[in-house]
């Protein structure tokens, strides 16, 4: 198992980690299988998408805002529930295909780490799976 | 890896796949194993869900 750190600047953030995973299957010369990209934060997720424009990751993390609010009915003491129910809706998880030593993602999709509690330095578990 | 082609033709909708992935299975010879399903867009997904109104095993 590998492991990424991912350093975040803001409470909530989608951090590209594209690079840094396609870097790690050349170092391992990982080919043929699969990667699961595992997130040990409970404020944090793994998601894939739109890299190309900017803004749709500002859409998303804008409009997450909207859908579960820093404040609200919350009971958990620490303060961060809706960091919480964020990570619960993305999942903690993902997992990508590797062929041919490439990383197969869509024309326009990134891989990112979220951040919904942050700044803070987080780690991005890598496990490749052979096929 | 497999490629299947999906063709949409509504802004949103959602495409039963299973038979389609049942003949993969079946074509390659897969035995035992999991399938990784990967949509490799950025306004589309994968999911499962009931697709079926009759309820022989319940929901």
């Amino acid at each position: 198992m590998e492991t990424l750190q991912v350093q975040t600047h803001s409470r909530e953030e989608m951090v590209d980690v594209t690079r840094a995973i396609r870097h790690l299957i050349n170092e391992n010369e990982w080919s043929d299988g699969a990667l699961l990209l595992y997130c040990p934060h409970t404020t944090g997720a793994i998601t894939v998408n739109e890299g190309a424009d900017p803004d749709v990751v500002r859409d998303i993390t804008v409009n997450m805002n909207k859908l579960v609010p820093y404040r609200g009915d919350y009971h958990h003491a620490e303060g961060n529930s809706d960091a919480h129910i964020k990570s619960s809706m993305f999942g903690c998880d993902q997992m990508v295909i590797v062929e041919g030593g490439d990383l197969m993602l869509g024309t326009w999709q990134k891989i990112y780490f979220c951040e919904f509690d942050g700044p803070r330095t987080r780690k991005l578990w890598v496990r490749f799976l052979a096929s | 890896m497999e490629i299947l082609e999906i063709r949409t033709r509504e802004r949103e909708e959602l495409i039963d796949v299973t038979g389609a992935v049942r003949k993969a299975v079946r074509e390659n010879g897969w035995t035992d194993g999991a399938l990784l399903l990967y949509c490799p867009h950025t306004t589309g997904a994968v999911t499962v869900k009931m697709g079926d109104m009759q309820y022989p095993e319940g929901d």
